[in-house]
């Protein structure tokens, strides 16, 4: 038996969403416990950046945010940054420097 | 042709880069996006501390090597883990239905469905085998959810519904 009380095989309580954010092609919400996760897509679509577009390939950019606080004890995030993250991606605006922990981590994952 | 995939962990409690690889799997799925196969993702840890009420088939019994796997950890146990895999599996409708079928189809299946392993610590091989074979026998749970939320996501649309 573990902490929280769980078998060793056993997960934490999952919910799965989709179709969430109206503006994005796909969208969804992965809920394990306390751990969140949003993901949105957008296209396939023509690139601006001419770097991108080449015969028969597709381009996959992939960004992936931080948006709660990162100390080391979980019970100081508030709910401040996220509250203001997802209006911000409701919005669908590209530009969320108000979130407070924006950070880039293509080198980690 | 740009495909721009966006990630946001709105909180991270332990394995956030496995639930991060569903999420967007189910948000592609949800776009409707042709793909060769569906992945899932999950995480397990090698855990040293050793609990003899809880009936693992994974746990070794020696008590040179105790250990014990866990699946799906929290950051607490993230923290004081040994060892720490992450699998990919895929997970397409000939593998769960060839499920009942002997072992020795399921020992083939074994090597080709992992698309994607990072671990981290100190492990021995059969420790990564057994918790490679961990990972296949309960991602059953997770790509039941998925099939589930696309299955009804279908049904609510009104262009499949009408016709």
């Amino acid at each position: 038996m573990r902490g929280d009380l769980r078998l060793s095989t056993e997960f934490r309580p999952i919910t799965v969403e989709t179709n969430l954010i109206s503006c994005k092609d796909g969208s969804s919400c992965v809920i394990y416990g306390k751990t969140k996760v949003i993901s949105s897509i957008l296209g396939p679509k023509q690139s601006k950046i001419s770097k991108f577009e080449r015969f028969n390939h597709l381009s996959i950019d992939v960004d992936v945010d931080l948006a709660y606080k990162n100390s080391m004890d979980n019970s100081t995030s508030s709910t401040l940054p996220t509250a203001a993250s997802s209006a911000n991606l409701a919005q669908g605006s590209s530009n969320s420097n108000n979130i407070l922990m924006k950070k880039k981590i293509f080198q980690i994952y | 042709m740009l495909l721009s995939i966006h990630v946001l962990i709105i909180n991270d409690d332990g394995s956030s880069l496995p639930i991060a690889v569903n999420a967007s799997i189910l948000a592609l799925l949800d776009a409707g996006i042709p793909m060769l196969c569906y992945i899932q993702s999950i995480s397990i840890v090698l855990s040293s501390y050793k609990d003899n009420n809880d009936h693992n088939i994974d746990s070794n019994n020696d008590d040179d090597n105790a250990y014990q796997l866990i699946v799906d950890p929290c950051s607490e146990e993230e923290r004081q883990c040994k060892a720490m895999f992450t699998f990919s599996i895929v997970c397409n409708d000939s593998y769960n239905n060839s499920n009942n079928k002997d072992n020795n189809n399921k020992n083939s299946d074994f090597a080709t469905r992992i698309l994607l392993n990072e671990s981290t610590g100190r492990f021995d091989h059969h420790v990564l085998i057994n918790a490679a074979k961990l990972a296949i026998d309960s991602i059953q749970t997770l790509s039941k959810l998925t099939r589930e939320a696309i299955i009804s996501k279908l049904k609510l649309s009104p262009s499949l519904s009408s016709s």
